[in-house]
């Protein structure tokens, strides 16, 4: 369990850079589910066909189609972040199939695991676009728009959170958390 | 744009690794083992170049003039997927490298084909984005091994601080651009 969660957390790493704000997270984490949905669905088609020794091409086949459709979307929806997200869309689908490898035998259960990180990209994009700029923002047809503001934070704010180092060292202290609260949890079992 | 700017662009001022994510993953993992990094990079910028190679005229003479770019991902993953069929082949090894490798091809192959103008550009580009990948790939073996002989604490060791270790990487390498005092400063 715990090598498949590392796994998933580090086939969607490539993510890091473009998590820079909310709206970002909304339209990849969207994508990534309607990606884990398809992925799903693909492989429990593939199950039943009987196609397991083409499993992995089929799915990526899968994947692939699936995300460019998504952009295709994406361009006549939000045409200004489609400029800046169609590569990380692409790159989500390739990701996705690592997720899928990570368990072959279960998708379901790599499925599970890997949506967990939706939530997790969704606070962590909003924690950095509200450090560096002041504000929290969805996406619009214009581009972004602002749903809370803070103009304190947007004047004295550091934008360096905003950048993929800033990311890095986040994700760091995340991990960091995580283990510590793990390591503690079982040691008070172990007591009790 | 020179082809010399172009590689240095892509390994250190808009770095493939920090900006666009690219090989982010492979870094992490390769920084474990210094032997497995140095034989497979050098096979992976050779796969990359041969297909960015391969694609370049279909992406640019057929696909993108026709209006079928989306077509272009797809293409990129049979290509890759051929390539590695035959370095495997070539080289003995079907069980060669990780399902990252995969990730990496993919983004510095797509990348290439997206960003460039020229042919020759889009080889400039993936050396250069091979090179953002070898460099920070190299600082962070060597911050993982003087790290495991240190006495940080046990919830430190591994991933958090190699993702912190990343972060310092980026700050040495793009201190002027990432930092809020000097927009401060100069005002």
């Amino acid at each position: 369990m715990k090598k498949e969660t590392v796994v998933c957390a580090l086939a969607l790493a490539p993510l890091v850079p473009a998590m820079s704000r909310l709206s970002y997270a909304l339209v990849l984490g969207s994508a990534f589910f309607i990606l884990l949905l398809v992925g799903i669905l693909s492989a429990k088609a593939i199950s039943r066909i009987g196609l397991r020794e083409s499993h992995p091409a089929i799915l990526l086949a899968a994947l692939t189609a699936t995300a460019s459709l998504f952009v295709l979307a994406l361009r006549a929806l939000y045409p200004l972040l489609a400029v800046s997200l169609s590569f990380f869309v692409h790159i989500l689908a390739v990701s996705g199939l690592v997720v899928f490898s990570v368990s072959s035998d279960d998708t379901d259960r790599a499925a599970s695991i890997a949506l967990y990180a939706i939530p997790f990209f969704l606070v962590f994009a909003a924690a950095r676009e509200f450090l560096s700029f002041g504000m929290l923002t969805v996406p619009a047809p214009s581009g972004l728009v602002a749903i809370v503001s803070v103009p304190a934070i947007a004047e004295y704010g550091m934008p360096f959170w905003a950048t993929a180092g800033g990311a890095l060292f986040l994700a760091g202290a995340f991990v960091w958390i995580a283990k510590r609260a793990r390591r503690m949890a079982s040691l008070y079992s172990r007591r009790a | 744009m020179g082809i010399v700017d172009i590689v240095f662009l892509y390994a250190f001022v808009t770095s493939a690794a920090f900006t666009y994510g690219v090989g982010l993953t492979r870094s992490l993992v390769d920084s474990n083992s210094a032997k497995r990094f140095l034989a497979g990079l050098p096979i992976c910028l050779i796969e990359a170049l041969i297909s960015v190679l391969a694609l370049w005229y279909p992406t640019t003479a057929i696909l993108v003039p026709e209006g079928l770019s989306y077509v272009v991902p797809t293409a990129v993953i049979l290509v890759i997927g051929a390539v590695r069929v035959v370095f495997a082949l070539a080289l003995g090894d079907r069980e060669r490298g990780n399902p990252f490798d995969f990730v990496t091809l993919f983004g510095t192959v797509i990348l290439a084909l997206w960003e460039s103008t020229s042919v020759m550009g889009a080889v400039a580009l993936v050396a250069g984005s091979c090179a953002s990948i070898g460099l920070l790939t190299l600082i962070l073996i060597a911050a993982r091994s003087r790290a495991s002989s240190s006495s940080a604490d046990v919830d430190w060791r591994g991933l958090p601080l190699a993702l912190v270790s990343m972060g310092l990487v980026f700050i040495a390498l793009y201190a002027a651009q990432a930092s809020w005092w000097v927009s401060e400063a100069s005002r």
